[in-house]
């Protein structure tokens, strides 16, 4: 029984197909608004005081989080590490800095973009609440792992610069929004995608709330390179690090932990220096 | 809770447009009581955060992750009510609990053994599978309620599609006591 068969079987066995009818005992449409309301009323006269003290999250085990780490970082790994492999060089220095400091929220995003794609952790982190939160990560703060992801990309990636951008916003989310236009020789642009935009939510000049581009840039980039780049990664790994460095970085049997891919991302210099060899050797393989 | 004009327009607007996801998203995972509870509890958290969801098809996504806690906040409280009335029952034979799949509806009997299949997966692949199968999401709108990349979803789902299909040639014949099937669209 192949995947496609196992999936058909699932299918069929939806409990509550689209053009079932719901059981009768289901409050429909206007109940359930009826419903809301009166728990909304019911609310309202419950109201107590919050606290504004944040919770300590309690820290898992350092090894645990490593292995979790690299699960949650596969997608940077792929999409928003590519997306800087193979950015222009020679552009010029943030031109957000002055703006920044003033507290421009177009600008906080922008350096601070610039500086995570250049590995700037000091520049980036000025830029960021401590309470941040990642998009799509909300359950934990983003900052205890951050300046360790730009430590980790600036091993990879300092020798990038990023490529020209316009920062706008906010949008009615509250939103500012910072597109980076990639180089033209590109694995990006050839793969469909010429820009890649990253999204905030700007407080008194500190980012609150970060959209990574990761999963829309993994979105495109992933099914054009993801065959070609785990194989040559596996080949690397077995041909110059057989005895194990390479288990630092086992992105692939990093997805086997995943009960908790929320938690906080973790990285180290070794798996770091390990994919540069890797990826020095594998842009080399493009554009001639 | 913003009740701005527009604010009130906007969660009418989601409202209108995905009460049917989020209704049938719990049917699928939830029993008829249960599903009117986390109904209505996903469009107070959307009421109260109509703010900060976000414009567009994102905003189903956002729909669907909250929908996700709602529903695995519900199954652990069902759960402990299992746990509990067990408790007060004193039951000493060795009858299994019942699980959280047997509160499910089961159109066909056959069905019964796929759902149990489903559930010997971990229950974040559990809900990938079903995002897939169920509520028909592609690996990048999985990747957003999920809060992984798409690539990570094509992995495990591969994974996940793999174990589903070793259990069920495991135990084809599993027993059917839970879930019960019913007549399709009927109550259980």
């Amino acid at each position: 029984m192949n995947a496609d068969t196992v999936l058909d079987r699932i299918i069929q066995a939806n409990p509550k197909p689209a053009s079932a009818e719901a059981p009768g005992k289901i409050l429909t449409r206007s109940a359930l608004l009826v419903e809301l309301d009166r728990r909304s009323g019911d609310m309202q006269t419950q109201d107590k005081p919050i606290s504004i003290e944040q919770p300590k999250l309690p820290r898992p085990p350092r090894s645990r989080r490593l292995v979790v780490a690299l699960a949650g970082a596969t997608a940077l790994v792929v999409a928003v590490v590519m997306a800087v492999v193979f950015t222009s060089d020679g552009q010029p220095p943030s031109q957000y800095a002055d703006a920044a400091a003033t507290g421009d929220a177009r600008a906080v995003l922008g350096v601070f973009a610039e500086s995570y794609r250049t590995g700037d952790v000091e520049t980036a982190l000025k830029y960021v609440d401590p309470e941040m939160t990642i998009t799509s990560m909300a359950r934990h703060p983003g900052f205890e792992w951050l300046p360790g992801l730009i430590e980790f990309e600036g091993v990879l990636y300092g020798r990038d610069e990023p490529g020209p951008s316009v920062c706008e916003g906010p949008n009615e989310n509250g939103f500012v929004l910072c597109t980076f236009t990639e180089s033209p020789d590109s694995l990006l642009v050839a793969a469909g995608l010429p820009e890649v935009t990253w999204a905030a939510q700007v407080v008194d000049g500190r980012i609150g709330n970060l959209q990574f581009p990761g999963g829309r840039v993994g979105e495109v980039i992933t099914p054009v390179v993801r065959d070609v780049f785990e194989r040559l990664l596996g080949e690397y790994a077995e041909g110059i690090d057989p005895e194990g460095t390479a288990t630092q970085c086992d992105l692939l049997a990093a997805f086997e932990v995943n009960d908790n891919l929320f938690a906080p991302v973790v990285f180290n210099e070794q798996c770091a220096t390990f994919l540069t060899g890797f990826l020095d050797g594998y842009a080399a393989t493009l554009g001639g | 809770m913003d009740r701005t004009p527009g604010a009130d327009a906007r969660f009418c607007g989601l409202y209108e447009e995905y009460y049917d996801a989020m209704r049938d998203y719990c049917l699928r995972r939830l029993s008829s009581d249960d599903t009117n509870d986390a109904l209505a509890e996903i469009f107070m958290v959307t009421w109260r955060r109509i703010g900060s969801v976000p414009s567009g098809d994102q905003a189903r996504l956002w729909l669907f992750g909250v929908a996700r806690n709602v529903v695995s906040t519900t199954q652990r409280g069902a759960r402990r009510r299992v746990r509990l009335a067990a408790k007060a029952m004193a039951i000493r034979d060795d009858r299994p609990l019942p699980n959280e799949t047997e509160s499910l509806v089961v159109r066909r009997s056959q069905d019964a053994a796929v759902i149990q299949a489903i559930a010997t997966l971990k229950p974040d692949d559990q809900e990938l599978v079903r995002l897939k199968a169920w509520e028909e999401l592609s690996h990048a709108e999985i990747g957003e309620v999920l809060g992984i990349s798409a690539h990570a979803v094509d992995m495990r789902l591969n994974r996940a599609l793999k174990k589903v299909g070793k259990a069920m040639r495991a135990d084809p014949k599993r027993k059917m006591s839970s879930p019960r099937p019913v007549e399709e669209g009927g109550e259980r």
